[in-house]
């Protein structure tokens, strides 16, 4: 069923398919070959646009290699390098101007998609960051990412990189000000606790994650706090812990986030 | 464009630097990134092939009339919204805005575009209600919207 990767036989690696496998790959990569068969479809029906369409493509994708190296070193010196526990140091406290602009930084250098962002912002929430810090946090984590600006620098030039970066976090700032007097700490507890008390729980054997999850551990990182056990990855694969009691809302969560749409 | 292989250079050499001052660290970091790109490639590449597609599909002067800047505000404000609602990663955003800027596409709408499919998540919003309550997720996806549409004016000004 599994793929033998151990090192002692790479050479002789003898890979034969099983069709569970051989559904993995096209499910993993369905898109790409949808595409790949519309532009089969295309040579053959109109050539000059498929022509064409295959120059464009061509154009950008070389692009976004030659940006790759950039981007690759970015995200692993920061993921190397800064500290997981010096957010929740500099955010804590009634912090001033410090805490506005750790909320900045950490928002810029964080390597991770936006609902990573979430159980961790709520961690900071309750241990006693302000609302203001939070929306910083979260908008700067959504739009300014570092190594994504190696990105935008390349497809969209220097001047328009700086200005937008320049523009955004003026704006960030603007937002979490008003934010934070629409907003009180009281308003989002109130509203958790009343969504708690409706809260339905689901049992982990009612469900299953399928065979095109790929092991990418995004669904680890949006299991909240308290229920971070619930998802065991091994060979690849990840499963629910047997007989676990948790929330529906965990469920839905789950769903969304996973790349794959794994979880039955 | 120089900017890219100085940065590539750079790059490399702090790649070299950090791995000088702590192997293991480094080792990790990169594994870690190049798992998130690799988990990435796949539909990425099918993103761009589908731009590819789509813009030469399209007839010519569909997009200069659709996002060509003739009914500047309402533009904007019609590319936010799909911005909102599109879910493609932030890494594919990039070629996609440069493609239709040089097939004839106005630099505002594309911009608005640009801040709000990151900025504001429809597709998150249960998650984000689910942690933070309805009350601040609404307020801080609108605001974020207003934002995006600020954004998109004031960079339209500046870079006149």
């Amino acid at each position: 069923m599994i793929l033998n990767r151990k090192p002692s036989n790479k050479n002789k690696q003898v890979i034969q398919m099983t069709d569970t496998q051989i559904y993995k790959i096209l499910n993993n990569n369905k898109l790409i070959f949808l595409m790949l068969m519309l532009y089969v479809f295309t040579q053959l029906k109109a050539p000059q646009i498929g022509r064409s369409a295959l120059y464009i493509a061509k154009d950008n994708i070389l692009q976004l290699v030659m940006v790759m190296p950039i981007i690759l070193a970015l995200t692993s010196l920061i993921k190397a390098w800064v500290p997981e526990d010096l957010i929740s140091k500099n955010l804590g406290r009634k912090s001033g101007v410090k805490g506005t602009l750790m909320a900045f930084v950490l928002g810029s250098v964080s390597a991770g998609p936006i609902y990573a962002a979430f159980p961790f912002a709520k961690v900071l929430l309750d241990k006693g960051a302000s609302v203001r810090n939070i929306t910083i946090l979260l908008s700067s984590w959504a739009v300014i990412k570092v190594p994504m600006l190696a990105n935008e620098l390349a497809f969209l030039g220097p001047e328009y990189m700086i200005t937008r970066w320049c523009l955004t976090v003026c704006l960030i700032f603007v937002l979490s000000v008003i934010t934070e007097k629409l907003v009180s700490k009281e308003d989002i507890l109130l509203d958790i606790q009343n969504r708690e008390e409706q809260e339905t729980f689901v049992s982990s054997s009612d469900h299953t994650i399928g065979p095109s999850c790929t092991g990418c551990s995004v669904c680890l990182k949006a299991l909240p706090a308290d229920y971070d056990h619930l998802i065991i990855i091994e060979n690849k694969q990840a499963r629910f812990k047997a007989n676990t009691d948790f929330p529906k809302s965990i469920l839905d969560t789950l769903n969304t986030v996973c790349p794959r749409k794994a979880i039955l | 464009m120089k900017l890219i292989p100085m940065l590539s250079g750079l790059s490399i050499l702090s790649m070299c630097v950090s791995y000088g001052m702590n192997k293991e660290k480094t080792r990790s970091g990169l594994s870690y990134a190049f798992n998130m790109i690799r988990s990435m490639a796949g539909n990425l590449i099918a993103i761009m092939l589908g731009i590819g597609l789509m813009l030469a599909f399209l007839p010519q002067d569909l997009l200069p009339n659709l996002l060509g800047g003739n009914h500047l505000f309402l533009e904007t404000i019609g590319a936010a919204m799909v911005g909102c609602m599109t879910i493609i990663p932030a890494f594919a955003a990039f070629p996609l805005v440069s493609s239709l800027l040089n097939a004839g596409g106005h630099i505002l709408p594309l911009t608005a575009f640009l801040t709000t499919l990151t900025m504001v998540g429809v597709a998150t919003y249960p998650i984000e209600s689910a942690t933070f309550g309805r009350k601040f997720t609404l307020i801080r996806n609108g605001l974020s919207f207003i934002a995006s549409v600020l954004i998109a004016l004031l960079l339209g000004g500046i870079l006149k």
